[in-house]
């Protein structure tokens, strides 16, 4: 900051905004995050424990896991090839493409949710011809991983396509001339490069998918044991007044959540000075 | 292994990128491609690895078509300017990977790796990682990966280019060492002639896409060819002098001509070059080594390490017009003196000094180098076709610029240009077109004040030109271009027989020879015609027997006639009378309201005559 003209303002003026910052922030974001665990925790840790351990709660859990490692798993491939042929061909409508693509981030989940059901649906454009033959995506594990997919797909090119568009040219080229092709290029020169984008696309991926709930709640139509996620859990239980249950799952998905920020925290800040 | 380059073309859009590069690479030699950025330098060392493929022509590869070979295949090893070394891997893992890819064994491997580490003088460096070394070895890294797999032919694009001028000297060195010991065809590609004096075993200089000296550097600088190679490779000075005899005359000095030059005929116009250093500068009284060029005055003195800079001027003694340097003054000459000449030449401003020419340098005639405008219009087609003839019939060059002043008017100005281009091309070996859009007469101005053009040639509408003829592009250009501007209504014939018209004004020398050499080449006859007017006087019967004998000293057909009544008519009953190919005459520069509201001679022919004219500028543009 340069010289400040009346600097006798300064100091309370100083306190003041900070002390009105805190007076805001602390209702709407520092306290909600302390009150998952105190309510998790307050009737004492085993009364925790058994609200983890129910049938329903161990469900959801689990397969919010195998939906956010497969959707960033297909994600990090899909992305991945996405954003080499985005920086590296040229083909007609591209930059329409290219705003399509990220389109998902802008739209509402929900209506993500309801769109895919218009498609997929039995009654849907495409589901109409596919549900005689037994192929019923929608209320169903499949329907899930497709719309999670469809909503995480932006994160993974943002991650990964500028570290692509600044790899230049010539480090493909210098392994053209050293006798490799295309597929090996790729494979030793172009992927390596990619690790750290790759890890931080995926943590992404996979913490969107984790915490996934409008889509989620429209395509799976929120079984019981079938198809329900910890967040349509969590949500379910909370109608139904069974409040310690709906916050030990939170809890366990809030540190989930924690961990990859944090992960992503250090890995961010440890490429800084790599860079200059 | 040799590298045969045949016509290869390259074009980005319309643009040529490398024109027609025809070029013999032998083996184990190092050739050095040298030029200004922009050059194609670059496009055509990656064409020889098989990055770009060239558009026209062929690239042979010991004695084999390449064109079709994929860089994987064509075994060589490319050195980058950035040098591009993984980052993600060990330095041994780098130079290891051509290796790797050919499925060499650990073993074998490994042994390679560290005989190049030693190679390169970086042994125990193979475990660090790129970003751990300084640019100097990562550069030597480089070359060491791009030598593992021992490949026919080493590519390197401007490999000192980010280097300090100590590592640069250091790796030039380096690399002359490895060159040495593995005799590997190389090629190299660098703007900077220091790299290119100390390691090419040949050079070649590029400019434009073209290439154009080839040869050891030695010769190259010596006797280049051209005065951009020339310059491009260290300062010279250049005179234009005059055969006399065995002797070329510059001034009032006679400078006898080097061993083994075939000689000029007498009379003819010689371009000299003297490099600073061919130039003796001493104290008045000292005797000179080489021939006497003239008494100066020492203008300015740099010092440059080993030596002085010295600037002098000679009276009498003018350099020549230099293409893209037209900013310096022609009057200041470019020696230079070593530190051991400071004890006997007091270095000051005002100092007087005798100068003189130790060796020097005769280039090859230059041809006319032609700019012609065209719109797609008739006219514009009879504009070229004289164009062209100039071109040919001087050897020179013809550059034919399109303009489209609307956007809609674009594609049709870009076609005609094209297939311009391609007519020329039949009958000139140098052709350049290019495009722009804008008002035609302010493109074709601002092209012509980039110099290096000797003509402008457009095409008008002669008698069936609007009344006035201001406002018209050739009219505007006419008046206003520093160069001599050509307008031609009808389609050409042949230039057989020209006519001078000396109404008023004195015509400048230089113009006269302009006109000369334009006659001599094309072998037309020349009639100076005079319009006797009231008050002249007898100077004006020896300036036209002055011109004469420039022409006949040019060895030009020449005759004076003499008319007279009123200019403008007498001229044009004259002009019929001939039946001249070409009239030449001279107007005001600048101001063109001026110009044809006074309706001088000159714009008053210009719009009654249906013949070629050729405008010259009776002053000198400010």
């Amino acid at each position: 900051m340069k010289s400040v003209p009346v600097p006798i303002f300064n100091f309370p003026w100083r306190g003041l905004m900070v002390a009105s910052l805190l007076l805001v922030l602390f209702p709407l974001l520092l306290m909600p995050i302390g009150a998952i665990f105190i309510f998790a925790t307050r009737d004492g840790f085993s009364r925790f424990i058994t609200a983890l351990a129910g049938e329903g709660a161990q469900f959801a859990l689990r397969l919010s896991l195998l939906i956010a490692l497969l959707t960033s798993l297909l994600n990090s491939v899909l992305g991945t090839l996405t954003a080499y042929i985005f920086s590296n061909y040229r083909f007609p409508a591209k930059r329409t493409l290219g705003i399509l693509i990220n389109l998902p981030v802008a739209i509402p989940t929900v209506v993500v949710g309801t769109s895919l059901l218009l498609l997929w649906g039995p009654i849907g454009v495409i589901g109409r011809y596919l549900d005689p033959l037994g192929f019923r995506p929608m209320f169903a594990t499949t329907g899930i991983l497709l719309a999670h997919l469809f909503v995480t797909f932006p994160y993974m090119l943002g991650a990964v396509k500028p570290v692509l568009d600044e790899l230049e040219v010539t480090y493909e080229e210098a392994a053209y001339t050293m006798g490799a092709g295309r597929l090996r290029t790729f494979w030793y020169v172009i992927l390596p490069s990619l690790r750290g984008a790759l890890f931080t696309g995926t943590l992404l991926t996979f913490a969107h998918s984790l915490g996934e709930f409008g889509a989620t709640v429209m395509v799976s139509g929120n079984l019981r044991l079938r198809t329900q996620t910890a967040p349509l859990y969590i949500f379910s239980q909370f109608e139904a007044g069974n409040i310690e249950a709906a916050n030990a799952v939170a809890a366990v998905l809030a540190t989930f959540s924690f961990i990859i920020f944090f992960i992503l925290l250090r890995v961010t800040e440890g490429k800084q000075p790599h860079k200059a | 292994m040799s590298i045969s380059l045949k016509n290869i073309c390259k074009f980005y859009g319309e643009h040529p990128v490398v024109d027609q590069v025809t070029l013999e690479i032998l083996t184990g030699e190092l050739f050095v491609l040298l030029g200004a950025s922009g050059s194609g330098k670059t496009t055509v060392l990656r064409m020889i690895a098989g990055l770009v493929n060239p558009d026209d022509g062929e690239i042979l590869l010991k004695g084999e078509r390449v064109n079709e070979v994929s860089p994987q295949q064509r075994n060589i090893g490319f050195v980058f300017q950035n040098y591009s070394l993984f980052r993600h891997m060990t330095v041994a893992d780098n130079i290891g990977f051509g290796l790797r890819i050919r499925k060499v064994g650990a073993q074998a491997r490994n042994e390679k790796i560290n005989h190049l580490l030693e190679l390169i003088g970086l042994p125990g460096f193979g475990d660090r990682y790129p970003t751990q070394l300084s640019g100097g070895q990562q550069q030597r890294i480089a070359v060491a990966r791009a030598l593992a797999y021992e490949p026919q032919v080493l590519l390197l694009d401007e490999p000192f280019g980010a280097l300090d001028l100590k590592t640069r000297v250091q790796l030039r060195q380096s690399l002359k060492n490895i060159h040495h010991q593995l005799g590997i065809t190389t090629v190299l590609v660098t703007h900077d002639q220091g790299d290119a004096f100390e390691l090419g075993d040949r050079i070649g200089v590029m400019e434009r896409g073209k290439l154009f000296a080839v040869g050891p550097p030695t010769e190259v600088y010596k006797r280049p060819k051209t005065e951009y190679v020339a310059q491009f490779l260290g300062q010279a000075n250049f005179f234009t002098g005059q055969m006399q005899d065995d002797r070329v005359q510059i001034g009032a000095a006679l400078l006898p001509l080097p061993d083994g030059v075939s000689r000029p005929e007498k009379g003819a116009r010689v371009k000299v070059m003297i490099r600073p250093e061919e130039l003796e500068i001493l104290s008045p009284s000292s005797p000179l080594q080489g021939t006497f060029l003239g008494e100066g005055v020492i203008q300015d003195f740099l010092f440059a390490g080993s030596f002085y800079r010295i600037i002098v001027r000679i009276p009498g003694i003018v350099r020549s017009g230099t293409t893209g340097a037209s900013d310096t003054d022609p009057t200041l000459l470019y020696g230079q003196v070593g530190l051991e000449k400071e004890k006997i030449l007091p270095l000051q401003c005002g100092q007087k000094v005798a100068v003189g020419v130790v060796s020097f340098h005769i280039l090859p005639y230059e041809g006319l180098r032609i700019l012609v405008g065209i719109d797609g219009s008739e006219q514009a087609e009879h504009a070229l076709q004289f164009g062209t003839y100039l071109a040919k019939t001087t050897q020179g060059s013809l550059t034919i610029l399109g303009v489209a002043e609307r956007y809609l008017e674009e594609g049709k100005a870009r076609e005609g240009l094209t297939q311009a281009g391609q007519t020329a091309q039949k009958e000139i070996h140098e052709v350049t077109t290019f495009y722009r859009r804008g008002h035609p007469s302010q493109e074709i101005l601002t092209e012509t004040e980039k110099s290096g053009y000797d003509l402008v040639v457009l095409g008008t509408r002669g008698r069936h030109a609007p009344p006035r003829f201001v406002g018209s592009t050739a009219g505007r250009v006419a008046m206003n271009a520093s160069i001599p501007t050509l307008l031609t209504p009808t389609p050409l014939y042949k230039l057989q027989h020209l006519m001078i018209c000396i109404a008023g004004e004195k015509m400048r020398k230089g113009n006269i020879r302009f006109i000369g050499r334009i006659a001599r080449s094309t072998g037309a006859k020349v009639t100076l015609f005079h319009v006797r007017s009231e008050k002249e006087t007898g100077q004006v019967a020896i300036y036209l027997q002055e011109v004469l004998q420039i022409l006949e000293n040019l060895g030009i057909d020449a005759a004076i006639k003499i008319g007279g009544g009123e200019p403008v008519q007498a001229i044009l009953n004259q002009a019929e009378e001939g039946n001249y190919d070409l009239l030449v005459l001279g107007t005001r520069f600048g101001n063109l309201r001026e110009a044809f509201l006074t309706r001088s001679v000159t714009s008053e022919i210009l719009s009654k005559i249906d013949r070629p004219i050729l405008v010259y500028h009776v002053r000198p543009p400010q």
